[in-house]
């Protein structure tokens, strides 16, 4: 009976105010924390520590900890716990108490295979994205290192169904999405020998069918490595934009491309290359370094993206490049990454939006960087940000069609990551990694190098979305550095990890 | 756009200009899309992504880089300073691309050079011939002739 009545509130399971259940919070990537309602900003100040737990997970090369998602009510044999869930790069997934800050189960993946060849930086061999979780079903679905999927119980972290192969073992994959019961990733770098692409898997069909869209004809380049992975629009349609590499349309090679696809099949429905796309793959200035973002704003569905160029693009999704796949719906101008700097500047990881309650749509942009001197003028700024900065972005109509107001531009940050927005408060990391990827000679950096050399330590900041100004930072409190990361926000907690395997949840403490 | 396509082609030197009405016969400045245009305003490229006038021999002197369409095909003609007049030399060839433009590398730029993989600096000023969808040349002086050799990306 006990077991009847627990199904019967699983199916009924809604996604509580407390939930990240996928990386950005939604499948649209927005970065929105929409159901927040603990933190604001009169009380963000008082934000602390409220417990860190260093886990057992090896790290490879500059990959350690996905991202947290959370579920707020998950009902165990211990009772309702709400528990945060993080992978790790040596194939670990762990659920955490969040009462108590201490682990609940934890699962060490069995690993099929291992890679040819030595790990670098650009191929870590290792769990690398983040997983996801489908709420009803209380599944967490992760990819590990040998390409394959594994869904597993919220509660116990047991197999819901045997491993499937969903990716080439040992590739590079993306953050996790998932909608109606399909499941995505991409794929870059050329790791292990696989092609860039997006991958999808059916996992409702107890066939567990795969189907992929080849983002170029040979292995390496057009890579999609923005870490959030693939964007879903509100249609179900799956939006990617892909790194340097060969370009030609006409034969599926489509480098410094967004690409549009279809639900499920992810059959080609439309793409947007920029003009200059070949100025981009020459200078190394990848658009694969973004993961696009999918919003909406008046009566368009919007996709917001950019990348190391450092020019901010707004898409139609209806028609992401028009008619000639060329014309994109607004361009900005040079908005940083002045210098044409491959490594360490440029907009990277993936913008953020949400709509405050007057009805006003924001948009917000990690800047590695200073702004260009073609910027926009930001009408409210606070220091000078050499190394890079939150750039926010008021979206007002202009001559009937969407444009990105200057609004404000953050403190120094060296560098930002993806921001997350919850009750008007932007919560951002600068991550202190040490971002060079090559020295003076052009000699690729070692991960050994970087690891030594960090540019700093992660601080956590509180912002007020209106006008940027610094509600809370989190100092010294985070000595470590973290690489490709993100924030979770849920139920008061702020969730940050870093390179040294270490997750720390941030609240106000006892109400 | 027209308009700064065809002040452009007023810049060319009357001996380029006569040699391209008469070697040429009904040259046009290629046609480059209007985003590119825009953008290289935007950039503040000192050049049109036609048209280029640089010291591509190291001689002092200004040498020109043309990219035209003939008929049907695109030419990217080099100009070099040789009073006095200038010795043109046609060093690329390829269907018409709106996407196509032209890029410079000035003296002393720093450059990747992937087939390498090592950091280079370039020599002279050199013509990038950015194609839209095969791999980018560069075309540099090498004391007799300009040559070209491909020029990727990170691909």
């Amino acid at each position: 009976m006990r077991n009847l009545i627990l199904a019967s509130t699983l199916l009924l399971s809604p996604v509580l105010a407390g939930d990240w259940l996928t990386f950005g919070g939604d499948p649209q990537r927005s970065g929105w924390a929409r159901n927040e309602k603990t933190l604001t900003p009169a009380n963000v100040q008082d934000l602390r520590l409220e417990w860190k737990l260093r886990l057992e997970n090896t790290q490879r090369e500059l990959t350690a900890l996905t991202v947290p998602l959370v579920v707020q009510e998950v009902i165990t044999p211990k009772g309702f716990k709400q528990l945060a869930y993080v992978a790790g790069s040596s194939d670990n997934l762990y659920a955490i108490d969040v009462d108590l800050g201490k682990v609940f189960w934890s699962r060490k993946f069995d690993i099929e295979g291992s890679p040819k060849g030595k790990p670098h930086w650009l191929c870590p061999f290792g769990l690398n994205a983040t997983p996801v979780i489908d709420p009803k079903d209380r599944t967490i679905y992760v990819l590990t290192s040998d390409g394959k999927l594994r869904g597993l119980s919220l509660v116990t972290g047991e197999d819901r169904f045997p491993p499937t192969q969903f990716v080439p073992p040992f590739s590079k994959n993306w953050s996790l999405n998932l909608v109606n019961g399909v499941i995505y990733t991409t794929i870059s770098q050329g790791c292990a020998g696989a092609k860039s692409a997006v991958y999808a898997m059916n996992v409702k069909d107890p066939n567990r069918p795969v189907t992929s869209f080849l983002a170029t004809t040979s292995t390496g380049g057009a890579g999609i490595w923005g870490r959030a992975g693939a964007a879903i629009g509100f249609d179900g349609r799956v939006y990617a934009e892909t790194g340097d590499g060969a370009y030609d349309a006409a034969t599926g090679k489509f480098a410094d491309t967004f690409l549009s696809l279809a639900p499920g099949d992810l059959k080609l429905a439309d793409y947007y290359t920029p003009a200059n796309r070949a100025w981009i793959t020459k200078k190394d200035l990848d658009m694969g370094c973004m993961s696009p973002i999918v919003f909406r704003f008046k009566n368009w569905e919007l996709l917001a993206g950019g990348g190391k160029e450092g020019v901010l693009y707004l898409l139609d999704a209806n028609s992401i490049g028009g008619a000639d796949h060329r014309t994109p719906l607004y361009r900005s101008n040079l908005i940083t990454n002045e210098d044409v700097d491959f490594a360490g500047r440029g907009f990277w990881g993936a913008f953020a939006s949400w709509e405050d309650p007057a009805g006003t749509r924001w948009l917000y942009a990690p800047a590695w960087g200073p702004p260009a001197s073609t910027a926009p003028k930001f009408p409210q700024t606070y220091t000078e940000t050499p190394n890079g900065s939150i750039m926010a972005f008021r979206i007002v109509e202009k001559d009937g069609k969407p444009f990105p107001e200057a609004a404000w531009n953050s403190i120094n940050m060296n560098v930002p990551e993806p921001p997350v927005i919850a009750n008007g408060v932007v919560f951002a990391i600068s991550n202190g990694e040490n971002i060079r990827q090559v020295d003076s000679d052009g000699k690729i950096l070692t991960t050994e190098f970087r690891a030594a050399n960090p540019a700093g330590n992660t601080v956590l900041y509180a912002l007020d979305a209106a006008t940027g100004k610094i509600l809370f930072n989190s100092g010294k409190t985070i000595p470590g550095w973290t690489h490709f990361s993100g924030l979770a926000v849920a139920d008061g907690h702020v969730y940050v990890v870093t390179h040294d395997n270490t997750i720390y949840a941030f609240s106000l403490g006892l109400q | 756009m027209l308009l700064a396509w065809a002040f452009s082609s007023l810049l060319l030197p009357a001996p380029i200009q006569t040699w391209l009405d008469r070697e040429q016969p009904g040259w046009r400045l290629a046609y480059v899309d209007p985003q590119i245009e825009t953008w290289f305003r935007e950039s503040a490229f000192p050049y049109a992504p036609n048209l280029i006038a640089a010291d591509f021999d190291g001689d002092g002197r200004t040498d020109y880089a043309v990219h035209i369409l003939v008929r049907d095909e695109s030419r990217l003609i080099v100009f070099r300073s040789t009073p006095p007049g200038f010795a043109p030399q046609i060093v690329a060839t390829h269907p018409p691309d709106r996407f196509t433009f032209l890029i410079l590398y000035r003296k002393g730029e720093k450059d990747f050079d992937f087939i390498a993989g090592k950091p280079f600096r370039y020599a002279h000023d050199s013509i990038g011939l950015l194609y839209d969808n095969k791999t980018a040349r560069t075309f540099q002086w090498d004391g007799r002739r300009f040559t070209g050799r491909d020029a990727p990306g990170d691909e």
